[in-house]
């Protein structure tokens, strides 16, 4: 007759969205070049926070939800080949961060989602998409300083080889 | 030189927020007046940015690749559509000689509780459901008095059996479309009737059972949805 549920809708919840959603945006804008992906992906993560019955999150956790459920839409090669054909390059943003001077867009994360294993690429985003220093990249990834640096270590590699005209050819 | 750090897009939020300690913000503002890209990015994160309703449906259907992802684009209950007052569909049929179901809306001392039922589908929230199917999530919101004195519970009747979908009456702070904890679905074919209920009596839920609609008297609210 009836299945009860674990879940707890909170309607207190819609005032964190109201709070960070515009935060969150920006940072799926930043990620995907696309404000109606953006849009969604940050409309999805409410939902289900608010049907679960769960602590109240602040900006960090729900800025690492954010960027993992970005990362899921570019895992998908047909999301990935849409996402890069209506790439809007504006919602970028000041880039500040470069691997070895060379700017890490929508395009390369792209190529490195294929490449790397997921928390080299949530690395990624963290420092290249959100100017993350390697202490705050550690904080919100729950590892070590040194961890973070032998990930980045790998991806600058990995940035070299896609770089490298002879890769792949 | 070393390249100093930029201040991270979180960070910035975070203190454009007022989420920052004084020593992180006194960082901040330090960057900010050094950094132009810096300036850039809070400038853009000071503009106003027009937030998608969350009862609105997702710009479209991306093909899923994970049940979390197809979770995800699911639509919001709205606050706004919950706080506004939430339109019941009440469905009351009272037939000679069977018991009359608890209208949606009772009246009680100071003014009126009311039935809430929300219904969740595949991402779109309805606030009026009249009909459930395999999969639908539904959700209790209580409207009642301030000074109301409510222990409430939550009773559906189907096929003449009573059941309980929540482990136990749940006290609330009575204003507009509270919502009791916890959602549940509905299974079967018939017609299934939601009540919540304020009844102090300890025995309340074995006299349901027992004796279903009979039981609820002043103490209820109900809504019906038919099974699609």
């Amino acid at each position: 007759m009836y299945a009860p549920l674990a879940y707890a809708l909170q309607l207190a919840r819609m005032d964190a969205y109201d709070r960070y959603a515009p935060a969150l945006l920006r940072k799926a804008q930043r990620m995907l070049g696309s404000t109606v992906d953006a849009e969604d992906v940050v409309h999805g993560l409410f939902v289900d926070l608010l049907l679960k019955a769960s602590e109240d999150h602040d900006l960090p956790y729900l800025y690492r939800a954010v960027t993992n459920r970005c990362l899921t839409l570019l895992r998908d090669r047909d999301n990935r080949a849409r996402l890069l054909a209506r790439h809007e390059p504006e919602l970028r943003g000041p880039v500040r961060t470069r691997a070895d001077e060379r700017v890490v867009g929508l395009n390369m994360l792209a190529r490195l989602v294929e490449r790397l294993d997921e928390a080299h690429v949530e690395t990624i985003v963290y420092r290249f998409f959100d100017d993350m220093s390697l202490e705050e990249i550690a904080e919100v990834m729950h590892v070590s300083r040194k961890t973070v640096g032998n990930r980045l270590s790998r991806v600058q590699d990995e940035i070299g080889a896609l770089e490298d005209p002879g890769e792949g050819a | 030189m070393e390249p100093i750090e930029p201040v991270s897009w979180l960070r910035l939020e975070r203190y454009h927020l007022g989420e920052l300690t004084p020593e992180d913000a006194a960082l901040v503002e330090r960057a900010l007046a050094t950094s132009p890209d810096t300036r850039a990015c809070l400038e853009q994160i000071r503009k106003p940015v027009r937030l998608r309703p969350l009862t609105e449906p997702p710009n479209r259907k991306a093909r899923p690749t994970l049940v979390t992802w197809l979770r995800a684009r699911w639509p919001m209950l709205s606050l706004a559509a919950a706080t506004a007052g939430i339109a019941l569909f009440v469905w009351v049929q009272a037939r000679p000689g069977q018991p009359v179901l608890p209208a949606r809306s009772v009246r009680v001392k100071g003014g009126d509780v009311v039935l809430g039922l929300v219904r969740e589908r595949a991402g779109a929230i309805d606030t009026a459901p009249s009909t459930f199917a395999e999969g639908d999530r539904f959700k209790v919101l209580v409207t009642c008095p301030p000074d109301f004195d409510g222990s409430f519970d939550v009773a559906v009747l189907q096929d003449g059996t009573a059941s309980f979908p929540f482990p136990s009456p749940e006290s609330v702070a009575c204003g507009n479309a509270v919502p009791l904890r916890g959602a549940f679905t509905l299974t079967g074919s018939a017609s299934a009737t939601v009540c919540v209920t304020w009844n102090t009596d300890p025995n309340e839920r074995r006299a349901i059972e027992q004796r279903g609609l009979e039981a609820l008297r002043e103490s209820a609210a109900c809504a019906t949805v038919a099974s699609e």
